[in-house]
């Protein structure tokens, strides 16, 4: 015990307790007590303030309270001194109660003596210091406490305490997320994980639904109330980690696109050209290793060609912030210069501010560029479109054609991308997909598109090529042109060529085409008339078929011969011939041939005419011609032989030579009769010549007929005599009048008579027969002759019709036509029955009305 | 001696006149009125000449000539061919069916006589010719 000074307020109200206290304490050794008396308690209370007090003593019964209101009070007014209740009588109840309350100690005054009190006294003072310090660290440990639970509670970090055995003693709200239990389910429960002090490790958490955590865990160990633990704090690292993945993978991204980039990138240091990185394209390009160029300097290497190009490059990074496609020269390892497209960003590595580049070598490029450029010349006189792009397909060239197809200018469409400006009209969905593809394997495409542009539409001929080769591509050139003529005009030939098959199909003429083998290629429904042979039982069938056997060599020759002249030809003939129809008869043809070349080939084509009824019109009118020239050679005969007879008689007898009377009288009647016959021609001559030009007429008059027959046979009786040939006739005496050309009408009998008796042979006979029948007059002449055989029946009445064949007995085959045009123009009818070897019979009607008929003859005399 | 002359024609007229005129003088005259008639009295008759007509009914003039030159009796028998065809072409063609002679109508008697009478002579001196050279 030290030499102490202890401040002691005494609050008694009897003085004499008060007394006796302040001498106990007084007596003290080892401490010395100054004491402040104080009468009550609000005496007490004051000087508790005016001073500092180690201890309080107090009477429990004070005049102003009693008891351990006392105690209440003083501690409330000095709870930093420690207080003693003095008590004047044994009450050990009153004495713990107020110890109770917060007095350190009880004295019970006169059980006590100084040594006693004074030592409790102290020990009080003590006490209450202990418990201030204890009520401290207690505070302090509790404070420190409330602030580890709130770090633990509030801390972002799981923290789990664990036992030795893995048993979990405690874990924070954090954990409970982390583990995504509530704290109860966890709390002495094993931890499923492994623990080592002083260790860190990564732990996969698996939750109930399947998601995982990664979480890392550092172990410490710790003594745990008491016993020895771990405490493990868990930070979810599960994001963290997708982040470094995404991170790595983007990384590895980047640096593959770094490495492989066809493109050259370098990463330098902008104070002073440092190379940080290059990547492959860069030093396959420049031939150095990443070795020799990484940490050297450019202007070391000698890298730029020209030296102020990079101060330039920097000047204008540092202006536009960065570098967009300029065009420096760079040397490569080999000291070659090569031209670079070159476009830079600045970037921060580190501290350091580095430029990364991006350079294209266009070396090649500018020289294919110049090259253009040169025949850009060439380029405006093309006919052509034609349209430059670099790889992306943005439009490098585009020259006059180009806007004239497509309508926009080269301004308004250099730099644009080609899709923008030209759409490529699909025929279908994807097609342009598939070309740009089949373009992108290719390098080439060629083919017909309708290309749209904002002004309209237009058919082109397109081929696509790659500018460049071995294996780089610089870009795209592609030439166009406007076919929309051309496909017009495909389509007007398309039409025409309809309507040239149409012509073709319906031509009348047979239209036959064949190839060089002599095939037939066309067959027109002409042919298919004329021939009988449908299109496609004949179409391949060599043509030579068609002629006849005897034809057959003569028209290979001439076709072999077409086909051999060089170029298109025509035989330059029109052939007649004959073609075998499908029936197998011939049908007689007009062929004109040509040769011409259809596409790559030469065909024939022949032109077929059927003449079938031409020619029997020419055979007609030949006949009729044969028919005329023999005409007129009889004419010519029949004129000469009377006048023979005429002439030479008259001769005979002027000469004297015809001394005897009767021969002269013959003579004479001779010649009257020649000289009729010849009349009778020269006047059949006339009357042709009258019918032929329509100006033959019978005059019509009311007349006797008996006459006329009578004198027209009579003549007739000597020329029988003559061919001995016997004449009768029969005509009755009376007969009615009747209107009639009697001049004609004898015609008509002497041309009947006189055939009658020059085709009966010497001992024959003549018989002429005239009645009235049926209102008719009918007249007959009857002959023993030759006969008629049936054929020439038919053609009797025909004009130049003569019964026999090759100059029979004269006549000119005039006078039954004529006789035939006669009675028929009175309105009766002529006809003539026969039989061969037996005799004719000529006979005629007149209507004794002397109606009908025309009068004048004038019918279509070609029937 | 008298000659005789054959007369084939088939118009009794033109027969009758040459027949007057040949007998007038003094030659004896036969007639046929066809080509057959005429030459069966060729060949049975013996003429010494034949006067021709070309128009005649079934076998005309020409086809008749032929016919009988192609007979040994009648091969060298004086043909006058006599008729109203009178184009160079029926003339051409007595001569080459072997007429001797052709004459055209109308001939006036005089004529026809005189040129029977030239072609009698004609084949005179050839027969005379012949005789001698073969004598």
């Amino acid at each position: 015990m030290e030499e102490r000074d202890i401040k002691v307020l005494l609050i008694e109200d009897n003085q004499d307790d008060a007394e006796l206290l302040q001498r106990k304490l007084a007596k003290s050794v080892n401490v010395h007590f100054t004491v402040t008396p104080a009468k009550c308690l609000q005496d007490g209370l004051k000087k508790l303030s005016a001073n500092s007090h180690d201890l309080i003593l107090s009477d429990l019964g004070l005049p102003d309270s009693h008891g351990l209101d006392t105690v209440t009070q003083v501690l409330q007014m000095a709870p930093d001194i420690p207080l003693v209740v003095l008590s004047g009588y044994d009450d050990e109840n009153v004495a713990i109660k107020a110890v109770q309350l917060g007095a350190q100690d009880y004295l019970v005054k006169g059980q006590m003596d100084g040594t006693q009190m004074e030592r409790s006294l102290f020990y009080a003072i003590e006490r209450f210091r202990l418990q201030r310090e204890l009520e401290q660290h207690t505070e302090e440990i509790s404070k420190i406490q409330a602030n580890l639970l709130k770090i633990l509670d509030k801390n972002a970090d799981a923290i789990i305490v664990v036992s030795k055995d893995k048993q979990i003693l405690f874990i924070n709200p954090a954990a409970e997320s982390l583990f995504k239990c509530q704290k109860k389910a966890l709390l002495n429960t094993p931890f499923k994980y492994p623990v080592e002090g002083g260790k860190t490790s990564e732990i996969d958490i698996k939750h109930p639904h399947g998601e995982k955590t990664i979480a890392e865990m550092r172990v410490v160990g710790i003594d745990w109330e008491g016993t020895p633990a771990y405490l493990a704090s868990l930070r979810d690292i599960t994001e963290r980690r997708q982040t470094e993945k995404a991170l790595r993978e983007s990384e590895e991204k980047f640096s593959k696109a770094f490495r492989s980039s066809p493109d050259m990138i370098v990463i330098t240091a902008v104070k002073d050209g440092t190379f940080v990185e290059v990547n492959d394209s860069f030093t396959e390009t420049t031939g150095y290793t990443r070795k020799e160029v990484i940490g050297r300097r450019a202007d070391e290497l000698k890298i730029w060609a020209n030296k102020d190009d990079r101060l330039r490059m920097i000047k204008l990074l540092k202006e536009y912030g960065k570098v967009c496609q300029e065009e420096y020269e760079f040397r490569m390892k080999s000291g070659k210069t090569r031209l670079w497209l070159f476009s830079a960003e600045q970037i921060n590595i580190g501290n350091e501010e580095c430029i990364i580049s991006i350079t294209i070598d266009i070396t090649e490029r500018k020289e294919t560029e110049e090259a253009l450029r040169f025949s850009d010349a060439a380029f405006k006189s093309i006919h052509e479109s034609v349209i430059a792009t670099d790889t992306n397909y943005a439009i490098t060239h585009w020259n006059e054609i180009s806007e004239q197809i497509y309508g926009v200018k080269a301004s308004q469409a250099i730099g644009k991308k080609l899709q923008n400006v030209i759409e490529i009209v699909e025929k279908y969905p994807g097609e342009n997909q598939e070309r740009f593809n089949n373009l992108d394997s290719n390098g080439y495409l060629h083919e017909e598109q309708l290309h749209r542009t904002k002004h309209g539409e237009v058919w082109v001929d397109v081929s696509i090529q790659t500018i460049g080769g071995n294996d780089k591509r610089y870009g795209w050139v592609i030439l166009a042109t406007a076919i929309t003529q051309r496909k017009l005009a495909e389509e007007a030939l398309k039409r025409s060529e309809e309507k040239y098959r149409e012509l073709i199909n319906t031509s009348i003429d047979g239209i036959i085409s064949m190839d060089q083998n002599m095939r037939i290629i066309i067959w027109n429904q002409g042919a298919e008339k004329i021939l009988g042979y449908k299109e496609k039982e004949i179409l391949g069938k060599p043509v030579v078929m068609l002629t006849p056997e005897k034809n057959k060599k003569k028209a290979e020759d001439t076709l072999t011969k077409l086909f051999k002249i060089n170029g298109n030809g025509d035989s330059n003939r029109i052939t007649e011939t004959g073609l075998l129809r499908k029936n197998g008869t011939v049908v007689p043809v007009e062929i004109s041939l040509s040769k011409r070349k259809v596409e790559e080939n030469y065909l024939i084509t022949g032109i077929i005419r059927d003449i079938t009824e031409r020619k029997e019109a020419e055979e007609k009118l030949r006949q009729i011609d044969k028919m005329k020239s023999e005409f007129l050679s009889n004419v010519s005969h029949e004129l000469r032989t009377p006048l023979q007879s005429i002439g030479g008689f008259a001769k005979l007898i002027l000469e004297g030579k015809v001394p005897d009377a009767e021969t002269q009288e013959e003579f004479l009647q001779i010649i009257d009769r020649e000289s009729q016959q010849l009349g009778i021609l020269i006047n059949s001559l006339l009357d042709m010549s009258r019918l032929e030009s329509g100006r033959f007429q019978i005059n019509k008059r009311l007349l006797p007929l008996r006459d006329t027959f009578i004198d027209s046979i009579k003549i007739f009786h000597s020329l029988a005599r003559d061919k001995d040939v016997s004449l009768d006739e029969d005509i009755p005496e009376i007969l009615p009048e009747v209107e009639v050309d009697a001049e004609r009408l004898r015609q008509v009998i002497v041309n009947l008579m006189s055939n009658a008796i020059k085709f009966s042979d010497p001992g024959g006979s003549v018989t002429a027969k005239l009645e009235t029948r049926n209102g008719e007059l009918l007249f007959q002449v009857k002959d023993g002759g030759i006969g008629i055989d049936k054929k020439a029946m038919s053609h009797l009445f025909e004009r130049f019709y003569r019964a026999e064949d090759k100059l029979a007995r004269g006549g000119t085959g005039l006078g039954l036509f004529i006789s035939k045009q006669i009675i028929e123009a009175h309105g009766g009818r002529i006809w003539a029955e026969s039989k061969l070897g037996e005799g004719s019979t000529f006979s005629f009607t007149l209507p004794l009305n002397g109606k009908g008929g025309n009068g004048n003859g004038k019918k279509d005399i070609n029937n | 001696m008298v000659k005789k002359i054959l007369i084939i024609e088939d118009d009794p007229a033109t027969s009758r006149l040459v027949e007057y005129s040949l007998r007038h003088e003094g030659y004896q005259v036969l007639s046929a009125s066809n080509g057959l008639d005429g030459i069966r009295k060729a060949l049975t008759e013996a003429p010494d000449l034949i006067i021709l007509d070309v128009m005649l009914p079934g076998l005309d003039g020409f086809e008749i000539c032929h016919r009988l030159r192609s007979e040994p009796d009648t091969a060298k028998l004086p043909i006058m061919m006599f008729s109203a065809k009178a184009q160079d072409m029926d003339r051409n063609t007595g001569l080459l069916v072997g007429a001797d002679d052709y004459l055209t109508k109308p001939a006036a008697p005089a004529d026809i006589v005189s040129h029977v009478e030239a072609l009698l002579a004609k084949k005179e001196q050839a027969t005379t010719g012949q005789e001698k050279t073969s004598g």
